[in-house]
């Protein structure tokens, strides 16, 4: 990942909602701020998720 | 059915064979229950994550035999048998492979048991994969598992605490990070991060399996599988329960490769000094390097890589929350190179990592 590209393939949202709400246990709040395709956390598991981190 | 196990994807990376050769520490972090026996089934090693599901301290279980007080559910044909058999042949490598029921009367545990003697050892292990946990079964009482009670009877007399799944726990005041904190500007002024931030990630591995534990008895998957928001409830309701603050996660920065993690009201923020600073330290601000070794390494359970979490603003300085960030462990000189410098903040941090060039941030 060293090309800066994200790990490929990933289950991607297309939703160009600007914020997601928080969890249930209101121990969340995701702030998300592109407008772009979209990772969701409440829907991604947390491997597909943290495989973006580099 | 759920594969937890390492049958397949751990050994990529650890031979079972050369587990005789695994310091405890190292036995300590595999997320598989392993138990070490000499020939006649006493207990000899005894991981973390066997003592977490079978809700037992190794302290009080090494020297006992496993089959005749520990274990009772595993007496027969089917699994000690097996192990005897075993031993009888003298033979090594993986002498059985085989799925089993643990009866506990907190409830039942379906497990894929493999039996290994590594060449040259002079142990035999069993390697415990959890696939299921479900209710108690209705079998008689001596032929469930011992529980931790059972095992040291007197032990509330003793000053020993336990939490509801049975693990020693200790309760100490805000005043005892107070003095840690001071220790370490006495000791090791400008130093002492690097011990505390190690210390995080010791714990945080080992705080890893215990999550694995509550994942796979509350939902039947491992951390990884559960959704992203799940896992992060879980580990800030963890810390929150420990009383080491809320951390709350935010995903604004993923898509350059960063968590952020912010936490508030940090009980390492609070337990630094705010008058005055005692000694010249660049990054003496940073109060909570063990909060972000804990992230660091937790979260990269979970990616299944290694990955570096960093401080890079505390509420000690007056800020409210603390900030941290998570990223891949290449870019860790770049990050630790700008803490240094003075940089505070998650968008300074994440401006200079967007510049760095990305061959800059391999190691």
């Amino acid at each position: 990942m060293s090309d800066g590209r994200p790990p490929a393939p990933l289950p991607l949202i297309r939703n160009l909602d600007a914020r997601f709400v928080a969890a249930p246990s209101g121990a969340l709040l995701s702030k998300i701020a592109w407008s772009g395709p979209r990772l969701d956390p409440a829907a991604l598991s947390a491997r597909s998720m943290l495989a973006w981190l580099r | 059915m759920l594969e937890l196990i390492p049958s397949a994807a751990m050994r990529n990376t650890f031979d079972v064979l050369t587990i005789d050769e695994r310091t405890d520490q190292e036995l300590d972090t595999l997320p598989f229950g392993v138990i070490g026996l000499d020939r006649e089934g006493t207990i000899l090693r005894y991981n973390l994550y066997e003592a977490q599901f079978a809700r037992l301290d190794r302290n009080q279980v090494l020297g006992r035999g496993f089959f005749t007080e520990v274990a009772r559910c595993t007496r027969g044909e089917v699994f000690e048998g097996q192990f005897r058999k075993g031993v009888a042949s003298d033979a090594t490598g993986s002498l059985a492979r085989f799925p089993f029921i643990f009866d506990f009367k907190f409830g039942a545990q379906e497990v894929e048991v493999e039996i290994v003697r590594p060449p040259g050892a002079p142990r035999f292990y069993l390697l415990i994969n959890r696939m299921r946990v479900g209710p108690a079964r209705p079998v008689a009482a001596d032929q469930l598992a011992i529980q931790q009670r059972e095992l040291a009877p007197d032990e509330l007399t003793r000053g020993v605490r336990r939490d509801p799944v049975e693990r020693r726990i200790v309760e100490v005041p805000w005043a005892f990070f107070a003095a840690l904190r001071a220790t370490c500007d006495q000791l090791a002024p400008g130093t002492w991060q690097m011990f505390c931030a190690e210390w995080g990630v010791q714990y945080g591995r080992r705080l890893a399996i215990d999550l694995e534990n509550e994942a796979i008895e509350r939902s039947g998957q491992s951390v990884g599988e559960l959704p992203m928001n799940d896992f992060a409830a879980m580990l800030s309701r963890r810390l929150a329960q420990q009383g080491m603050g809320r951390a709350t996660f935010d995903f604004v920065a993923i898509r350059d490769g960063l968590l952020v993690i912010q936490m508030s009201r940090s009980m390492l923020a609070e337990a630094a000094p705010r008058g005055r600073a005692s000694a010249p330290d660049p990054i003496a601000d940073l109060a909570c390097p063990l909060l972000a070794g804990i992230f660091g390494a937790v979260i990269g359970h979970v990616a299944g890589r290694r990955l570096v979490g960093r401080e890079v603003a505390c509420g000690s300085a007056g800020g409210g929350s603390c900030s941290f960030i998570i990223t891949g462990h290449g870019r860790r000189k770049t990050v630790d190179d700008a803490l240094t410098s003075g940089v505070r903040g998650v968008d300074a941090v994440r401006e200079i990592l967007a510049r760095a060039p990305a061959g800059a941030q391999d190691e």
